[in-house]
């Protein structure tokens, strides 16, 4: 009998299995997102920043950008907070290590995909 | 018409350019063959199309700064450029990272040499068109991927490493779900080791393809599982071992795989006996992970020095080359990443094989274009290729600087 090659087995018991791969944006199950993903960027506890810069300088794509506190934001010690430009985040979460008040975080949200570039910052 | 008229007519020489632009290539690389009927019998490889200024760059970061830059050197290698760097910080600020520190760094080392040959053994099926087994060892390459991920974060660029040891620690669930899996992992990967040793769709398409001559291959310089192949003992991790390799090596458990077969075939060897390794000393690595802290604290101005830290990429022996000056920021980095040591012997490997065979030819050293690509200049308009002395260089940088009024 001709045989389907080296493979042929596999080939076969593959025939009862089902696909390894899942129909993504229409079900999101089985994707096995980790514990520790580094995803989109944001604020863990922002009432606890007071404005050191450090994020800022740590960062290898300047990404983060010191902005002045409005009237509406939370008033930090130096009057300055981080805004994101998302677009420019190699999601390396140095910020995230380097603040010595854990005000950053990367989160589990992985669909970071936008229309515009305003819509990228994240403040 | 009649055997009386016939003659023998010698085919002319014909030179087939691919690329740079190919739908076969990955990367931009330029491949001249020069071609009698079907046999290659000169051959020209270029590359330097996708050249990124990456040292230069990283003279005006910072070395916390430079790790995630030199991640970005190679997408497969990424854990090399990374631990690589940092290592060459920790040898220049002569600090000793703790033990844990290591045993992690180099686990993340080990998986990701396991990943990358099995894309490599994937993409070796592909080339020789046994697509069936690319699809195979691609969909059990993702238990490795989920280990990385679950590891530190992400499947590609995993930021592992930091100056002083490594940002993320094992835990204990962590630890027993990676061993599980690595046996299933090795299960797997003896089946795909049998598998191209067995099936005749890949095993005659590799057998004495591209040969590589000891001789040669030591004369060339080439690296890594390209120089395994042809019998040449060169492997870093085993002939001047750094971090955790020093316990692996004193354990005795653990040998250099080589191959005495000198073609394709003994590459191809190298690569998949070598992950089988791997799995186990990722598995020795994880039982045997001593307790403690996993950073030290290194003080971010490093003092002036001049390292070489070398490290065992899956490509090959990769080497960063550090100059430090006091400051923050680098003086001088230098890569030379594996393929470019490969290179030189590739042109050996294509003369006298048949051009059907050349896209496993060239795939057998894996190579990788964007992480060699440095300083040639190549010219569009008449395909002038200029290798661009370091004075010239010079000159070249200052009247640009002049221009732009020293900005960027």
């Amino acid at each position: 009998m001709s045989r389907l090659g080296a493979m042929e087995k596999e080939l076969l018991k593959s025939i009862k299995k089902k696909p390894a791969t899942v129909i993504y944006p229409f079900t999101k199950e089985g994707l096995n997102i980790p514990v520790g993903l580094r995803g989109r960027w944001t604020y863990k506890n922002p009432d606890r920043c007071t404005g050191c810069k450090i994020c800022e300088r740590v960062c290898p794509s300047s990404a983060i950008e010191m902005v002045e506190c409005g009237p509406d934001d939370i008033q930090t010690k130096t009057g300055w907070r981080p805004i994101c430009h998302f677009d420019r985040c190699i999601l390396c979460a140095q910020c995230v290590e380097s603040c010595p008040r854990s005000v950053l975080e990367l989160s589990a949200e992985f669909e970071m995909a936008f229309l515009s570039r305003d819509d990228m910052i994240i403040r | 018409m009649s055997t009386g008229n016939r003659k023998t007519v010698t085919p002319p020489r014909v030179t087939i350019p691919i690329g740079p632009q190919h739908p076969a290539l990955k990367e931009p690389g330029m491949f001249k063959l020069t071609i009698e009927g079907e046999r290659i019998v000169d051959a020209e490889v270029n590359i330097g199309y996708n050249h990124r200024g990456i040292e230069k760059l990283a003279e005006s970061k910072t070395h916390l700064q430079v790790l995630y830059l030199a991640e970005r050197i190679c997408g497969i290698c990424s854990a090399t450029h990374n631990g690589n760097y940092a290592q060459a910080v920790e040898m220049a600020a002569e600090v000793e990272i703790p033990e844990r520190a290591k045993f992690i760094r180099t686990l993340t080392w080990e998986l990701e040499r396991i990943h990358s040959h099995i894309l490599w053994l994937g993409v070796a099926f592909h080339e020789v068109g046994f697509d069936t087994a690319f699809m195979y060892s691609w969909r059990d390459r993702e238990i490795v991927m989920d280990m990385l991920e679950d590891l530190s974060g992400n499947r590609v660029n995993y930021s592992m490493n930091t100056i002083g040891g490594v940002r993320r620690n094992v835990s204990e669930e962590l630890r027993s779900s990676l061993l599980t899996r690595l046996d299933k992992l090795e299960e797997r990967m003896i089946y795909y080791r049998d598998v191209a040793i067995q099936e005749k769709t890949f095993w005659n398409r590799v057998d004495g393809v591209g040969v590589l001559e000891t001789s040669v291959a030591r004369a060339t310089g080439a690296v890594g599982p390209t120089a395994r192949g042809s019998n040449v003992p060169v492997d870093v991790r085993f002939n001047d071992p750094t971090q955790a390799y020093v316990h692996l090596r004193d354990s005795g458990e653990f040998e250099m795989i080589l191959s005495e077969r000198c073609d394709v075939a003994g590459r191809a060897i190298v690569r998949v006996v070598e992950t089988i390794e791997s799995i186990k000393m990722c598995r020795w690595l994880l039982q045997n992970l001593p307790d403690g802290p996993i950073r030290e604290r290194v003080r971010p101005r490093v003092q002036p020095n001049e390292v070489l830290a070398r490290y065992e990429a899956p490509r090959g022996e990769v080497v960063h080359y550090l100059v430090t000056n006091g400051t923050d920021k680098p003086e001088r980095w230098k890569v030379r990443a594996p393929t470019h040591a490969n290179w030189v012997s590739m042109r050996h490997t294509l003369i006298g094989n048949y051009l059907a065979d050349a896209p496993i030819i060239l795939a057998a050293i894996d190579p990788c274009f964007s992480c060699t690509d440095r300083v040639t200049i190549v010219d569009t308009d008449d395909n002038l290729i200029e290798s661009v002395p370091l004075d010239i260089m010079r000159v070249r940088a200052n009247k640009w600087y002049r221009q732009n009024g020293g900005k960027f």
